[in-house]
């Protein structure tokens, strides 16, 4: 099946590995509330490389995405996170948006009222200004936005539709992929993109992220089932468990994960 | 307003009618049924006039170019020089009222005042005191060919009426702004009444936009005949306090409404919304949506009542009260009302309040977006159901950027 699979593309990265650090966690621990869920996590990643984060559930997969986007319920206790050398826990979630990362949430808001097309072009502008280039105007971001639509088989008319809202699964995370191939992030996590996804919209999605994987961009790709991984090939797949990488390994681990469940592993960690 | 040396006998009679009606409430409402938030002592209030200087400025920033007509009133008086108005169509008057008490006086013999309801003091107030106002014709089966606006500046006190008076399958489209100094403290009130017979239709949109001091009070009175269709806007910004009325009834068959408010409250400020609509005969229709946005220290309420008669039976009324509280000491009040005598109806109302949504503003800074603007785009969102429906123009633009002053 794996060798069928019509975008399979293997990463150009591993050619390369030993670019230059995009993205650095050190012994983090990060806590919501009282609970305390990430417990010294390590992971680096260089430019070029796609490394998938698997484990089961509860270990702390989507703090990792939260902490890593800024969300303001978690509080970080002990370690760091940097960004091509800068401190990203000290930026605010809108800096880290535009110094390059993204991440394409698990549950993208619905937003009724506001305009796709608006919302879209806003991120886009502000991104631009960040840059250094000038806004586009609405008639030239129409242009870019439907290009890039076309990437994620995306009806054209959500354009026009309020975000997200009644937006089918598949679509929020078509719309999500979008977003990302509009800001064309430094650092992309994709956080259980592949959930509740039927495999029309998983190829999509997964055809969005490999065509901007590049020598590079880095990307962190969170999630459950090996299945995605057929689609987006990562170059280091680590298991998370109890807020630590527990055990690291290249892409064939997720097969035999699927195989052999998380138990072997997770067993050995507690 | 005209002095009672000059003012026909029939109009001093209706005034002294009103003035009785007032007399018989009083002025002082606070806690009364339909003034549980305000009374109207604080819309009369210590006043100043304002300076020429910025009478022309606010002429020059509100007056819409794409208007047909506008007509603009200064301290409750028309002022010819500083509107822009064209010989009237066949079929189509568009004057003042001081001029149509002379040359339409059948028109308001039989109109003015005759749908205000006598409960409400403020109407009876306003048909006591009123100066001056836009005076508005069409003929069965004409309509109007661009949209008429009325441009009030506020300054001192002041008491518009505007009478539109509408034949059968008419149309027209009128669009108010009322506007105040500012800085200096103004009260300005403005009753827009109108009857539409059978088939005609009549849109219209009021804006209001206070300075610091503005005391105002606006309201529409409605008589809707059958197939009539009106649609009223409301939009409000900034004054001290603002009290908005509509008072509409549905009293022909297939006859409907559709009515739109949304207030943007600030630093003190005090918004009422109140509405009277009553399905007096079958087969209506009706649909209301209020919103509020309250921030600072402000208060926004909301007092909404749907009447169905006995006899309205298959009545369609919907009506909906959202609110969105942009700050930890601004308040809502939210009374939606349904009184239903008739069996045979669809009727809904809902009303909620909230803050804005964390998720989404976390959302929207995740994509770059910075606090205040991820904020602004929650509000035009929150708003979006009331300016989508509007002609792209520069009252739709205007009101786009009142809402983003936040």
């Amino acid at each position: 099946m794996r060798e069928e699979c019509s975008c399979s593309r293997v990463s150009e990265g591993s050619k390369e590995m030993g670019g230059d650090i995009l993205l650095e966690i050190k012994g983090l621990r990060a806590s919501a509330g009282k609970t305390e869920i990430l417990k010294g996590l390590d992971l680096v990643v260089r430019r070029g490389e796609t490394h998938a984060i698997m484990g089961p559930n509860g270990a702390g997969k989507s703090t990792l995405s939260q902490v890593l986007a800024g969300h303001p319920g978690y509080t970080i206790t002990e370690g760091e996170i940097r960004l091509l050398g800068r401190n990203l826990l000290e930026m605010e979630p809108e800096v880290r948006s535009r110094e390059g990362v993204f991440v394409a949430f698990q549950y993208p808001v619905e937003i009724p009222g506001l305009s796709n097309n608006y919302f879209l072009r806003t991120a886009l502008n502000e991104h631009r200004k960040h840059k250094g280039l000038p806004e586009l105007d609405g008639g030239a971001f129409l242009k870019l936005v439907k290009e890039k639509m076309k990437l994620v088989h995306m009806d054209p008319a959500l354009i026009s539709r309020s975000l997200n809202d009644g937006f089918s699964g598949g679509q929020k995370k078509r719309n999500e992929v979008l977003q990302m191939l509009l800001l064309e992030p430094e650092l992309a996590l994709l956080d259980e993109t592949d959930s509740g996804l039927d495999i029309d919209a998983l190829r999509d999605c997964a055809e969005g992220v490999n065509t901007l994987r590049s020598s590079e961009r880095g990307f962190i790709v969170v999630t459950h089932y090996q299945r995605l991984l057929d689609y987006i090939q990562p170059d280091f797949v680590h298991v998370l468990d109890k807020g630590r990488i527990v055990h690291s390994g290249g892409k064939e681990l997720a097969l035999e994960l699927e195989e052999k469940g998380y138990e072997w592993l997770t067993a050995a960690s507690s | 307003m005209k002095t009672p040396a000059t003012q026909p006998q029939w109009l001093e009679h209706r005034r002294a009618q009103a003035s009785a009606l007032v007399a018989q409430t009083g002025l002082d409402l606070k806690g009364h049924e339909d003034w549980l938030y305000t009374s109207p002592t604080e819309l009369l209030v210590h006043t100043v006039s304002i300076e020429e200087d910025e009478i022309h400025s606010l002429v020059a920033e509100h007056s819409l170019p794409d208007a047909w007509q506008v007509l603009v009133f200064v301290g409750g008086i028309y002022h010819p020089k500083l509107s822009r108005t064209v010989d009237d169509p066949v079929g189509i008057a568009v004057t003042c009222m001081n001029s149509a008490i002379d040359t339409h006086q059948s028109d308001l013999v039989a109109w003015l005042g005759r749908s205000d309801s006598e409960e409400a003091t403020m109407l009876s107030l306003n048909l006591e005191r009123w100066t001056d106002g836009l005076f508005l014709r069409v003929a069965s089966g004409h309509e109007l060919p661009g949209f008429v606006q009325v441009l009030e500046i506020g300054s001192g006190s002041s008491w518009l009426r505007n009478l539109v008076v509408m034949g059968e399958d008419s149309k027209a489209s009128l669009v108010e702004t009322h506007v105040s100094s500012r800085t200096q403290s103004t009260s300005s009130h403005c009753v827009t009444e109108t009857r539409l017979p059978k088939g005609a239709k009549l849109s219209h949109l009021r804006l209001k936009v206070d300075g610091t001091g503005g005391h105002h009070y606006g309201a529409i009175v409605a008589q809707q005949e059958a197939e009539s269709r009106l649609e009223s806007r409301l939009f409000g910004f900034g004054g001290v306090v603002a009290r908005h009325e509509f008072h509409v009834t549905l009293d022909g068959p297939n006859a409907s409404a559709l009515l739109h408010g949304l207030v943007k409250t600030t630093g003190n400020e005090k918004a009422d919304l109140s509405i009277k609509l009553r399905h007096a005969s079958p087969d209506c229709t009706s649909e209301q949506v209020f919103k509020a946005l309250a921030d600072g220290h402000s208060q926004a309420n909301f007092h909404g009542t749907v009447f169905v008669d006995r006899d309205a039976q298959r009545t369609v009324a919907r009506q909906s009260n959202r609110n969105l509280l942009l700050s930890r000491d601004a308040s809502v009040n939210s009374r939606p009302q349904l009184e239903i005598l008739a069996d045979d109806v669809k009727c809904s109302h809902g009303s909620a309040t909230g803050r804005l949504d964390d998720k989404a503003l976390f959302f929207l800074k995740c994509r770059g977006l910075s606090e205040v603007d991820a904020r602004k785009l929650l509000v035009r969102a929150f708003a979006g159901e009331m300016l989508l429906p509007l002609a792209d123009g520069h009252l739709k633009e205007r009101i786009d950027a009142l809402l983003g002053e936040i």
